[in-house]
């Protein structure tokens, strides 16, 4: 069952590898979402993540997956994760 | 070669090397493979207007991703446009280009993926059609 979360996201200085461009409020952004501590080398997954609150490099978002038989248990208050484009990290982020 | 992330390390593929000398795979003779990337039809006409060169979209994501065959593509594009308007383009290139692009085994639940930058794509992709 898809399951939708509140998170602060703290994105990366293009200096440190981040995007150009912060999404605007509203756009979808679909990155790959990796949980702190995981270790996946088979299977990964597409997050969609919703800005809802912009301030400079930090944003609230409403952070969900993209497909339907996603990890949504692993969707959990305190969870820090973080958001890549490639193998590239763009973000970082916890679950309120 | 192709591993994959484990959260807060880049562990490693080509992806994110120096690209200068990649032109070369224009043109390397071998094995061509083929891929797929479903994307609205903004981003086809996108396409379109810069000659089949892939350019910074809007906000769209910086990597450009690609499944490795038809089938998961649409799948995809199922996920991503559930209006069912999208479009998909195949692109051609040189088998050890992959060798420079991240590789994830399984995305989704789907199929294998490809992902790389546009100035890469740029230097590696020898055809471009939309399927």
């Amino acid at each position: 069952m898809k399951k939708t979360v509140e998170a602060r996201i703290n994105w990366a200085l293009v200096e440190d590898g981040g995007r150009k461009t912060i999404l605007p409020i509203g756009m979808r952004y679909c990155p790959i979402l990796v949980f702190d501590g995981e270790q996946s080398d088979e299977s990964l997954w597409t997050a969609t993540v919703y800005n809802t609150k912009i301030d400079d490099r930090q944003s609230i978002a409403e952070v969900s997956y993209l497909a339907d038989d996603a990890p949504y248990q692993l969707l959990e208050s305190g969870r820090r994760f973080f958001l890549y484009e490639g193998q590239r990290i763009v973000a970082n982020g916890v679950i309120f | 070669m192709k591993k994959l992330i484990k959260a807060g390390t880049l562990l490693g593929t080509g992806e994110g090397a120096n690209y200068v000398g990649l032109e070369n795979l224009l043109h390397i003779s071998g094995n061509e493979v083929q891929l797929f990337r479903v994307m609205s039809v903004a981003e086809w006409e996108s396409l379109s207007v810069n000659g089949h060169k892939f350019s910074n979209y809007d906000f769209a994501m910086e990597k450009k991703w690609f499944a490795t065959s038809h089938n998961h593509a649409r799948m995809w594009g199922e996920l991503f446009y559930p209006d069912g308007i999208y479009r998909i383009i195949e692109i051609t290139l040189a088998d050890i280009a992959l060798d420079y692009m991240f590789h994830v085994k399984l995305l989704d639940n789907i199929g294998p993926a490809y992902a790389a930058d546009i100035e890469m794509l740029n230097k590696v992709v020898r055809r471009l059609r939309l399927v």
